[in-house]
């Protein structure tokens, strides 16, 4: 089978528009799966995001295809992860394709993701081939897709693929597109070697498991191979493909999607859109797009239970080998004692690795208000990065503080742009465009301050649009901007954890906001306890807790003093869930207030 | 003497009762036909086998207290068997306190007299309110002047030492409600009162009709009202409080109910009831057990092994301290400092560092030798426990 047989291709589609069902027919249609071993969605394989219906971790596929045209065909179908914090990854992925299937629900209609990836899509020249989904559904309205898809994406409506993939309808067709309309990779099999790394992971018995496409030359076994952004060297222990359970192979060419593995023992050697090349004789220019993943949102992950430090950081350290994006450091707080400063992607990248430490890995635990890096330039003309608030100087010394800003492409029905304008300019949004697609949507391109998206602007997006609107954001760069910490005092204590950066004009409402929510969080006590919010010495907000009155057993029976004893276990079982600052016991929702605020 | 050898206390469950009230939680059983004998025998074989082991053997007895359920629902023939049975295994202390707690209604009242021939010299009646709102919702079968009656009967048959319950904080008594129950018991002079704040314990019907919303509990606020009224009021007559829910004269407070609050030995027998004993021993300072609770499956038991322990913990010196505090502050006198540092090797201070901050709080009091409560600290007194414990 030689190259013009091959076709490299993704799925891309708005989340529930029907990619992972699609792709598990494809799967079953060329034999990949047999109907017995199926089972639902089997691309995505981890618990976690079958739950959030979205998917983390790319994955590629090899499927063998007998065309209509007599000849056998070998397809590459890429996964994508489908969420706004990984727009990276997925260019990474759609660099390694020729095509894609742009996946529309029947129904829904083109929406933000469809739109965004779309253009990403045809940014990378992929050819595209839209698919008009769930026609099966009572409420599908193809035509109406058809005519978005022309006026929205500027795609040929006429071309789709009307397809029913829980139904089965429509994968042959589907097939046969790929085989017809996607091009062949091109690639030279005598060149340099030249890999593109659209995925990695690790493998606890083989090390980094890395995902490849070749562009150039050829990868073999026992191979001593380079990374082209740091220079290191490994040698290849094996080659395969996934097909979709992994089969070794000899070699990949040019052209072919594979998976390699070298005795990476860390996965942050194999970063996504890094280029592979051979030692012995280099290419002299990696393959364009590579970034190096930066972590925009900081938390401190703590443990609730101050004992559970160590098994806190075991946990982080397993983590990490499966997830580059992600990094820690100690650190400490007065508040919360012994904990890590976290980096992330973006908030559901902080959600997904919080909730898989207490579901995988037992461990309770306390997050702090999460931040974003903050550019500081001091009187003394130093410049600081600041990713935890505490570390912000103090306003004498300060010359200027940047945050860092973010354009956001936010698709949504014409009749919701009220609300959402106004939602953007609540959020110190300035306006860059808005386009009206056809008569009933338009684009809002906006550039906002990351912080100010990242605590409940998407799910406020969501329920002013009821549903509707969708987005899809790329980091821009760093402004000036008018910004101050706002402390959380408890009995006069700070609550180091608790603190944030935020705009001087927000200040006030957000230090209102959250003193008051504490003060329904925070149980009564054996005393008094207040809860302030400052910037700098000024208190902006008071609350207070009144202190515990009652809490009295009447009658102590009959000598019954172990069920006395247990009640009191019961209670102290209830504390031990708290966190003591100071003399005040914190219930650990207090601290995730600091978040939803 | 060897601290095992001082008089104990003896506590004897009578489990059954005609009806039962909605607040309770005891080991309470309502059944068709009470029966007296067969289980007056199962607490006669359990007190002679325990005459006969070394935690009991010999000792003197101080207080014995028929609890439950109803005691008084058993004849005077019973309860007067069984006491015989205990003077003849245990010499009985010259000022024994001998306790059965009774209903006010016209049935229990016939025994009184007989109660007090056969050795019972103090009564703890069930009044709970002479209001008969408040008895129709605690459930109570007597009426308000049953309870008149029968205080009277009490006084008459010959019991200087007598005490009332009272249960405040229903829902839907105020004050004056309250006033007005106070004012009728110290009419008849008691030397001793109890009064409970009603609580409202999981598994009881007022819990089921609390979660489905058909009653309210009274505010925080009424509450401390209440127990300062209570107090103040009691006071004023010559009772004193003594204890978070107990009022007595000087002199006159329940010796059997004190020895459980000073870390006393005491042996419950019936279905239930629970014994310590302390040890002389360097890492168990005392035995907790407890009876099998259920009757039926009591009797069986104690007819084959002539005990029903059902579940029996050893106590060290951890849980000891922190029993041995938390038992204790319930009484206004507090924790003795000698006394505690002479079971526990050190100070309650210095066992418990936090008693520094709760005193600078007003919560506790540190002087004349002790460790107290202070009026705030009782209101609270579970949230300082638990750090006990």
């Amino acid at each position: 089978m030689g190259i013009s047989e091959i076709r490299n291709f993704s799925i891309i589609a708005h989340i529930d528009h029907g990619k992972s069902t699609l792709a598990d027919r494809l799967l079953e249609h060329t034999g990949a799966v047999s109907e017995r071993e199926r089972t639902d969605q089997f691309l995505d394989s981890m618990d976690l995001e079958k739950e959030r219906g979205i998917t983390i971790k790319a994955s590629s596929v090899r499927l063998r295809y007998q065309a209509k045209d007599g000849l056998e065909y070998m397809l590459n179908l890429i996964d994508t992860p489908g969420h706004v914090d990984f727009t990276y990854e997925v260019s990474r992925s759609l660099a390694a394709c020729e095509g894609a299937l742009l996946v529309v629900d029947a129904a829904q209609g083109v929406e933000a993701q469809t739109v965004a990836h779309g253009q990403l899509a045809l940014d990378h020249d992929l050819a595209i081939l839209p698919v008009i989904n769930k026609i099966d559904l009572p409420s599908a309205d193809p035509e109406r897709v058809k005519k978005e898809l022309e006026e929205i994406i500027g795609l040929d409506g006429s071309q789709a693929i009307l397809a029913s993939a829980k139904e089965g309808v429509g994968t042959e067709a589907i097939l046969e597109g790929i085989v017809n309309s996607f091009p062949p990779p091109r690639g030279n099999t005598q060149g340099q070697l030249r890999a593109l790394i659209f995925d990695s992971w690790f493998d606890p018995y083989h090390g980094t498991v890395v995902v490849i496409r070749i562009f150039d030359g050829v990868v073999r076994k026992a191979m001593r191979i380079r990374m082209m952004s740091s220079g290191k060297i490994f040698e290849v222990t094996k080659l395969g493909i996934f097909s979709p359970s992994p089969i070794e192979v000899p070699e990949l060419r040019a052209g072919e999607v594979g998976f390699l593995m070298a005795g990476i023992k860390e996965i942050r050697e194999t970063r996504i859109g890094d280029t592979i090349t051979s030692e012995a004789e280099p290419a002299t220019q990696p393959l364009p797009g590579f970034k190096p993943m930066k972590p925009m949102v900081f938390s401190g992950l703590y443990p609730a239970d101050s004992g559970h430090y160590q098994a806190l950081r075991d946990a982080l350290e397993k983590l990490r080998l499966n997830d580059s994006a992600f990094t820690f450091e100690p650190e400490t707080s007065q508040a919360l004692g012994f904990g890590f400063r976290c980096g992330f992607l973006g908030l559901l990248h902080l959600d997904i690795v919080r909730e898989r430490l207490e579901r995988e890995y037992g461990v309770n635990l306390i997050t702090t208000a999460p931040t974003v890096v903050y550019r500081v330039v001091t009187r003394s003309g130093k410049e600081l990065l600041i990713d935890n608030p505490v570390k912000l100087p103090a306003e004498s010394d300060i010359d200027q503080v940047e945050e860092p800003v973010i354009v956001a492409t936010i698709h949504l029905p014409q009749e919701y742009l009220g609300g959402i304008l106004k939602l953007c300019e609540e959020k110190r949004g300035s306006q860059k465009e808005i386009r009206y697609l056809g008569p009933t949507r338009a684009v809002l391109v906006y550039e906002l301050p990351l912080n100010e998206i990242m605590v409940d602007f998407y799910d406020r997006l969501k329920s002013l649009s009821r549903g509707y609107a969708s987005m899809d954001y790329e980091v821009a760069g760093y402004r000036p901007g008018d910004l101050v910490r706002l402390d959380i005092r408890i009995n006069g204590e700070p609550m180091d954890a608790m603190s944030m950066i935020i705009h001087k004009d927000k200040a006030y409402q957000r230090g209102r906001d959250l003193a008051q929510r504490m003060r329904q969080l925070i149980p009564r006590q054996l005393f008094e306890v207040v809860i302030q919010a400052a910037v700098g010495s000024r208190v902006i907000a008071r609350e207070s807790v009144k202190p515990l009155r009652k809490n009295v057993t009447a009658k102590c029976y009959g000598g019954d003093i172990t069920r006395k004893r247990k009640l009191l276990e019961k209670q102290k079982e209830g504390k031990r869930r708290m966190k003591q600052v100071g003399r005040v016991e914190i219930p650990q929702e207090a601290f995730l207030a600091a978040l939803k605020v | 003497m060897a601290p095992e050898k001082q008089p104990f206390s003896l506590y004897i469950h009578i489990p059954y009762c005609v009806s039962k009230c909605p607040y309770c939680d005891f080991n309470v059983h309502v059944v068709s036909k009470i029966p007296e004998r067969e289980y007056g025998a199962a607490l006669l074989r359990e007190l002679e086998v325990y005459a006969r082991s070394d935690h009991w053997r010999g000792r003197g007895l101080k207080s014995v207290f028929f609890g439950g359920g109803t005691p008084s629902t058993f004849s005077p023939q019973s309860i007067g068997r069984i006491l015989e049975q205990a003077r003849s295994l245990f010499p009985f202390t010259e000022d024994v306190e001998v306790t059965l707690e009774a209903n006010p209604e016209k049935e229990d009242q016939k025994h009184f007299s007989a109660y007090r021939s056969c050795g019972v010299n103090r009564l703890s009646l069930g009044v709970q309110s002479f209001q008969p709102r408040l008895l129709k919702f605690l459930g109570r079968l007597h009426s308000a002047d049953e309870s008149r009656e029968a205080l009277r009967v009490i006084r008459q048959v010959g019991f200087r030492n007598f005490s009332l319950d009272l249960i405040y904080g229903s829902p839907g008594q105020s004050l004056a409600d309250l006033q007005a129950d106070l004012a009728e018991a110290l009419s008849f002079q008691p030397p001793h009162l109890s009064a409970y704040n009603l609580t409202i314990e999981e598994g009881t019907p007022f819990h089921h009709q609390l979660n489905a919303g058909r009653i309210r509990p009274l505010p925080e606020d009424e509450e401390i009202a209440m127990a300062e009224l209570i107090e103040e009021t009691l006071s004023r007559s010559g009772l004193e409080r003594y204890e978070i829910s107990n009022y007595a004269r000087p002199g006159w407070q329940s010796r059997h109910n004190s020895n459980y609050w000073q870390g006393g030995d005491y042996l419950g027998i019936g279905a239930g009831a629970h014994s310590y004993v302390s040890c002389e021993g360097n890492s168990v300072f005392g035995l907790r057990w407890h009876d099998e609770r259920n009757p039926a499956r009591y009797m069986e038991m104690v007819k084959r092994e002539g005990t029903a322990v059902a579940e029996s913990e050893s106590v060290g010196l951890a849980k000891a301290a922190a029993e041995f505090m938390f038992v204790g502050l319930r009484m206004m006198n507090g924790v003795s400092t000698d006394d505690f540092s002479g079971r526990f090797g050190k100070r309650p201070e210095e066992f418990y560092p936090q008693i520094g901050a709760w005193v600078e709080e007003g919560l506790m009091e540190a002087r004349g030798g002790a460790v107290r409560l202070t009026r705030r600290g009782v209101l609270v007194s579970n949230s300082i426990f638990v750090n006990f414990v």
